[in-house]
């Protein structure tokens, strides 16, 4: 496990649910699994200037880093920053590429990367969506351009739009996201397929209101894992947002944390080998659900069994996998 | 110059979009142009004052109730032709595309959007707006709450 707890200065205000409690609420979560010595914890570090460059424009970062430095405010409606906030925001972006480093020297089997703000709103130019710089796009991208074969999972509730626009041409990076639709940030479709460059890397899975766990995997076995398997990552990294949880004040699926343990499982399973699996945390503010499901996903990552509440059934969405099954069937012959 | 058929403008519910919307509907009652008023409901539109949890329709209902009446009053007012259009992203992102599939001939914007630069590179929502729009863009002054007309300048 990969945390910045310790140097978390982004302070978004009374009341915004992304506060700095959550990280928090993540250490309490890992604790209360039991795992004792098989975690272990590893302090992230800043992401480099030209780590950043690879994903962010250079205009974009200097923009932001002087507004930050010049007292903060709002990026955008959603999306407040404090002086701190910059700081705290490279830690986000840089600790990816620590939990890299540490799975390559044999560390781990897998890593999760606890780290605020999350990231997968941010786009090459702007801040949104509580986003200020892509932490999984920073660490995909240095992992394609080492030569791997990236596979990105997005569970978190609202679609990764920055993180699709990054990669929407890369042949390098498959992007495959299950989100509530309709919902924020409005991206997200299942026709949304990618570029020209990378047709059929980019997976959209859009769920209704009240979809339960159940169809979430179903996703994964009928859309997913056979795209995922087509493709043959090297490394596989989750967008692992936990605001699909029924009790989430922000969104409306009704997962549980032992749905994200099943869903945890799947996307590791895609995965060549052990070392090669990292989780960074994206959204989730509801805390007790927040811990109990990175409880869960943590115990999984292990290989262990940690399901504080059980799987959920029965929900509305099964048509919507059917289209999702339909609009990879329509992309014919030859897409991964 | 041609006829001015639709004018796409901002709103959220603040003093500024309301600014923004009275100059719409003025302009659109001089040149006959209907105006199409937008939303974009980002994450922090979902939290309720009081904390209540709502499902995802009903909370969408309320915001389009509310984006109908009370944040479009002078549209409503007005007696011309004009439209509430919700919409889920970033205040840019969501005016540049409905301004697009519109084929608005004019872009209305308030001065300060809740929430943006207020300089550098990237700007306010207004500023980001104007910048990128390839469509005639007005930015909008907020009433200074110490003047009124009465008042000398």
């Amino acid at each position: 496990m990969t945390t910045i707890v310790d140097v978390d200065r982004h302070d978004t205000g009374v009341g915004h649910p992304e506060r700095a409690a959550r990280l928090l609420a993540v250490d309490h979560g890992i604790e209360a699994a039991g795992l004792g010595d098989a975690v272990g914890r590893l302090q992230g570090r800043p992401a480099t200037a030209a780590e950043l460059v690879t994903v962010h424009d250079e205009r974009y970062l200097d923009a932001v880093a002087r507004f930050v430095a010049a007292g903060g405010g709002d990026l955008d409606p959603d999306t407040p920053t404090s002086p701190g906030s910059w700081a705290t925001a490279l830690w986000a972006a840089g600790s990816g590429l620590a939990a890299v480093e540490a799975l390559q020297g044999g560390e781990a089997a897998a890593a999760f990367v606890a780290v605020r703000p999350p990231g997968h709103h941010a786009t090459g130019t702007r801040a949104m969506g509580f986003c200020l710089l892509n932490n999984i796009a920073v660490t995909a991208r240095a992992l394609a351009d080492r030569g791997e074969r990236v596979l990105v999972v997005d569970w978190d509730v609202h679609h990764g739009n920055g993180t699709q626009e990054i990669f929407w041409d890369d042949p390098r990076v498959m992007y495959v996201s299950t989100h509530e639709w309709p919902a924020y940030p409005g991206t997200g479709r299942a026709s949304e397929t990618g570029g020209p460059g990378a047709p059929g890397l980019t997976v959209n899975v859009p769920l209704p209101a009240r979809a339960t766990g159940d169809v979430a995997l179903r996703a994964v076995d009928e859309v997913v894992s056979p795209a995922a398997e087509a493709f043959s990552p090297t490394w596989v990294l989750i967008s692992a947002g936990y605001d699909a949880h029924r009790h989430d004040p922000l969104a409306d699926l009704a997962w549980s944390a032992a749905d994200f343990a099943d869903l945890t499982s799947r996307v590791v399973a895609l995965a060549p080998g052990p070392g090669r699996v990292v989780a960074f945390l994206e959204g989730g503010y509801d805390l007790e659900s927040l811990a109990n499901s990175v409880g869960a996903t943590v115990s999984a990552l292990a290989g262990r069994r940690y399901r504080p509440e059980p799987a959920t059934s029965g929900g509305p969405g099964q048509a919507a996998v059917d289209e999702a099954i339909r609009a990879r069937a329509g992309l014919g012959e030859g897409t991964p | 110059m041609t006829r001015m058929e639709r004018i796409v403008v901002g709103v959220d519910g603040s003093e500024n979009g309301l600014a923004a919307v009275r100059w719409a509907a003025g302009m659109a009652l001089a040149t006959g142009a209907e105006v199409v008023a937008v939303h974009a409901l980002g994450l922090l539109d979902r939290l309720t004052p009081g904390g209540e949890r709502v499902g995802s329709q009903r909370h969408r209902q309320e915001i389009a109730d509310e984006l109908a009446t009370t944040w479009c009053a002078p549209l409503r007012d007005g007696g011309g032709p004009w439209r509430p259009v919700l919409r889920d992203g970033n205040p840019v992102n969501v005016l540049l595309a409905v301004a697009e599939e519109e084929d608005a001939d004019l872009v209305v914007v308030g001065s300060r959007g809740l929430g943006g630069f207020p300089e550098l590179l990237l700007g306010s929502t207004s500023t980001q707006i104007a910048q990128h729009s390839p469509r005639p863009v007005t930015v909008v002054p907020v009433p200074h709450p110490s003047r009124t007309p009465a008042e000398p300048g």
